[in-house]
């Protein structure tokens, strides 16, 4: 018994006395390499991304309460994700959209559409009793479901977990948070969290803005954060898509409501003449400027 | 004469074997055997001889390939013609996650004994079989003879008329072998009919009332014990064993070869 | 022999001669008395507790994790719930059937079994009938946990909708030990069969819905090839509407229900049917 334990002492002697004389050596060894001491990290590689990517469309397949497309019912126009659009876009056009599952080819596909959800719908929507949703609470009689959208912020916060560097996972969970659940203090949070791994990214710094000027009430802020995102956007200019340039609209837009409001008809001017050149809409900006211009004369 | 209980009638059972090329091998060849009611009979031969596969028919494990054979009048190939009969493999398995009594319990359902029955006659073969005290223990923490034990109690569940046991002393010592005989005397007596195959001579000269011997798939001899060796003029039933099967001591073999090298 | 047992009546040895064929209620007798070894194997393995205490474990453990102190969140947690009950049910019903007649005929445990009056299709209908009593046994202490958790966290329970979900589940899992079953007798080793069956399940599960659309995808004679596949298979995918719970889409019409467990069993059915003819041909040794 006593040699056992003697060898057992001896064997974490050495164990311990290993470590601390490997530990250095291996500090100056793994390098770069330190800084990711994220568990995710090192445990998928850079196939983490992959995984991000899924989480996020399974947010997406939430917010639609599991009627998605598979990868075999797929047609480009699917590909877009409208997450945190869904408020703007048309629902009825949006159906149309997602008539991916068409007729039933056969007998079995039919009777198989009883067995998983195939009607369009957000979650979030209020429900009649001949469509299919979920049950009101017992002895209730609202079938209201505000802040069903709590269920996409699992996926969102494992996306933004394995892949930090996509940007619209925060922007996305931040609309969620602020508009549906009332949580400005958790999308700040979340968006600043986004900010220090992608800083300086112009939608991060427009959603923040928005925080600022809609629920702190604070525009001098929100003026500052959208006019730095407005000008990290255009530092980016060379690699802007489309959906960019919609974002650099809308920091323009909010900038030139802003200005307007506080009656800095000029800087309104100015945002305005900005998005003219980007807006596919240009007549009505070509409104809004027309009321801005009549507004700074009769000052 | 009493109707036979087991019938045999030129039963033949050919194997193909891929060992063989694809010949085929004829485990028994024309056997013809009877056993009445109330005997004791021995199945003898040497391994290989036929004594399991013939087993394997009555019981209904194995097709035969012509002939056939009857339990109490039923053709083997129907299962109702086990109902009368227990069996104790060579073997003995039984499901290790399962307790004696849980075992003998089931088989007992599949008779279709009565509960109130079922549970008395658990009692009375456990007794039996000297395995009471370890009812509810699983088997997979019993001895060999324990297991043995087991074998032969779930062979006597359901009171049969017939036991047909494969080597019931195999593998176990001089005490559980002497307990063996000690229940198959027993069952004798109460007027049952036994059917078994051993390689202890001894023993089936003591309690067998017949026996057949069997080689290389024929039957070789059958009759009474007492008959045989006067017959064959043998001092007992193992020479006769021997002499009918054609088998020669070794030190006749050696003294001949040395006596051949001296010339 | 026990004076008193022996004066006693014996009736299953006093009984009359039984007609040719064996009489349906010896056969129930037979399949039920067999099924039950079954369930007592399963609840003595270690198996089912093992997958039970990880189930309950990981969904615990992903229940506690804090999401922008929304603490309603529900629908991840019934997805990863029902992900582990799906997964642990396959286990169970394919390593419980795929082990049964090898396991049997390994120990020889069979000879026995078969030297009492009972046929070889009883049997391995009794083991059917086992597994899938064991399964769902299984299944139901699964879904009641799910029940509990959901039901806390949402202030709701669909009684109908996961009824549904249960019985759908149990039934799809009685094809999947009808087909691992059947593989035990095809391939010889458990091991090929349970990685087999679960091969073939989980691209059911996947693919069993789509195969119309890739069909169609294809020319001739493929297309015509894999139509023909997609409607022999047995779509297992049709039993999962996990969707429907987790999204709280409601229950399902029962006509319909009842169509899909009418349409397992036939399922079942003709794999045990092609099981049972398969076993009266193999050599037990």
């Amino acid at each position: 018994m006593r040699v056992w334990g003697l060898t057992f002492g001896l064997g974490l002697v050495t164990a311990f006395g290993l470590a601390a004389r490997l530990e250095p050596w291996f500090q100056s060894w793994i390098g770069n390499r330190a800084r990711s001491a994220n568990l995710l990290e090192v445990a998928l590689g850079d196939g983490r991304k992959l995984f991000a990517r899924h989480a996020y469309v399974k947010a997406d397949i939430y917010f639609h309460s599991g009627v998605y497309p598979s990868i075999y019912d797929l047609r480009p126009a699917q590909a877009h994700m409208h997450t945190a659009t869904a408020t703007t876009a048309g629902h009825e056009a949006e159906a149309e959209e997602h008539s991916w599952l068409g007729p039933p080819r056969d007998w079995l596909d039919r009777f198989s559409r009883h067995f998983y959800p195939t009607r369009h719908r957000h979650l979030g929507e209020s429900h009649h009793g001949h469509e299919p949703g979920p049950r009101p609470q017992t002895g209730s009689q609202d079938r209201s479901v505000a802040g069903e959208e709590r269920e996409l912020l699992p996926w969102l916060r494992l996306s933004a977990s394995l892949d930090p560097q996509q940007p619209q996972t925060y922007v996305v969970a931040a609309f969620w948070l602020r508009t549906r659940l009332h949580r400005v203090n958790e999308a700040e949070q979340f968006l600043r969290e986004g900010l220090r791994a992608n800083p300086g990214h112009p939608e991060i710094l427009f959603e923040l803005g928005r925080i600022a000027a809609e629920h702190r009430n604070d525009p001098d802020r929100a003026r500052n954060l959208w006019e730095l995102a407005a000008r990290n956007w255009q530092q980016r200019q060379g690699a802007a898509t489309d959906s960019d340039t919609l974002v650099y609209a809308q920091i323009l837009a909010h900038l030139a409501k802003l200005e307007e409001d506080q009656k800095r008809y000029e800087r309104a001017l100015e945002h305005l003449q900005a998005l003219k050149q980007i807006s596919p809409n240009k007549p009505a900006i070509e409104r809004w400027i027309h009321t801005v211009t009549q507004q700074l004369h009769n000052r | 004469m009493a109707e036979p209980i087991l019938r045999i009638e030129n039963l033949r059972v050919e194997y193909r074997s891929k060992d063989l090329g694809q010949r085929t091998k004829v485990a028994v060849r024309d056997l013809n055997l009877s056993v009445y009611p109330g005997e004791v009979v021995g199945f003898l031969g040497p391994n290989g001889a036929g004594k399991t596969t013939t087993m394997n028919v009555l019981l209904g494990f194995l097709p035969p390939t012509a002939g056939d054979a009857f339990l109490f009048g039923v053709s083997v190939r129907r299962p109702i013609a086990r109902q009368r009969i227990g069996y104790l493999p060579e073997l003995t398995y039984y499901y290790k996650f399962l307790t004696a009594e849980e075992l003998l319990r089931f088989y007992g359902k599949i008779f279709r004994i009565p509960a109130r029955q079922l549970a008395q006659r658990i009692d009375w073969v456990l007794n039996l079989v000297e395995l009471e005290p370890v009812r509810r223990r699983l088997i997979k923490t019993y001895s060999k003879g324990m297991q043995q034990r087991v074998g032969l109690a779930q062979a006597l569940i359901n009171d049969p008329d017939l036991l047909i046991l494969d080597e019931p002393t195999s593998g176990l010592d001089p005490i559980g072998r002497m307990k063996v005989r000690h229940i198959i005397q027993q069952l004798k007596r109460q007027g049952k009919t036994v059917f078994f195959s051993s390689h202890e001579l001894g023993e089936v000269e003591t309690v067998c009332d017949r026996v057949a011997i069997l080689q290389a798939g024929e039957l070789k001899a059958e009759g009474r014990v007492t008959d045989l060796v006067q017959q064959h003029q043998c001092a007992n039933l193992e020479q006769v064993f021997l002499k009918i099967i054609g088998y020669h001591e070794p030190s006749d073999q050696l003294t001949g070869m040395a006596v051949a090298q001296a010339a | 022999m026990n004076p008193a047992i022996s004066s006693l009546v014996w009736p299953w040895r006093r009984r009359p001669e039984q007609p040719a064929g064996l009489h349906l209620l010896t056969a129930l007798n037979n399949i039920h008395a067999v099924g039950g070894v079954v369930i007592r194997e399963l609840y003595r393995r270690k198996d089912f507790y093992v997958l039970f205490v990880l189930t309950a474990l990981i969904t615990l453990v992903m229940g506690s994790v804090n999401f922008f102190n929304e603490d309603r969140i529900v629908r991840y947690l019934k997805e990863l719930c029902l992900f582990l009950i799906w997964v642990s049910g396959l286990v169970i019903a394919v390593t419980t059937a795929a082990r049964q007649i090898p396991a049997e005929r390994e120990h020889r445990t069979l000879f026995p079994l078969l030297a009492k009056p009972v046929t070889r299709a009883q049997v391995l209908l009794g083991k059917f009938w086992g597994c899938w009593l064991a399964t769902g046994l299984a299944l139901v202490v699964f879904y009641v946990f799910f029940g509990v958790v959901s039901g806390l966290r949402e202030r709701q329970l669909p009684l109908d909708s996961y009824w549904q979900a249960l019985t759908l589940h149990w039934f799809m899992l009685g094809v999947v030990c009808a087909l691992a079953l059947l593989g035990s007798l095809v391939f010889a080793a458990p091991s090929s069969t349970n990685t087999i069956t679960l091969v073939v399940v989980t691209g059911i599960l996947l693919l069993g819905r789509h195969l119309n659309k890739v069909a169609l995808s294809l020319p001739e004679p493929w297309q015509t090839v894999v139509y023909g596949l997609y409607f022999v298979i047995p779509h297992l995918e049709l039993f999962d509407v996990r969707d429907l719970v987790v999204h709280n889409w409601g229950a399902i019409p029962w006509g319909i229900w009842l169509a899909a467990l009418g349409y397992a069993t036939v399922y079942a059915a003709l794999l045990l049917g092609a099981a049972c003819w398969l076993f009266r041909r193999k050599t037990l040794n």
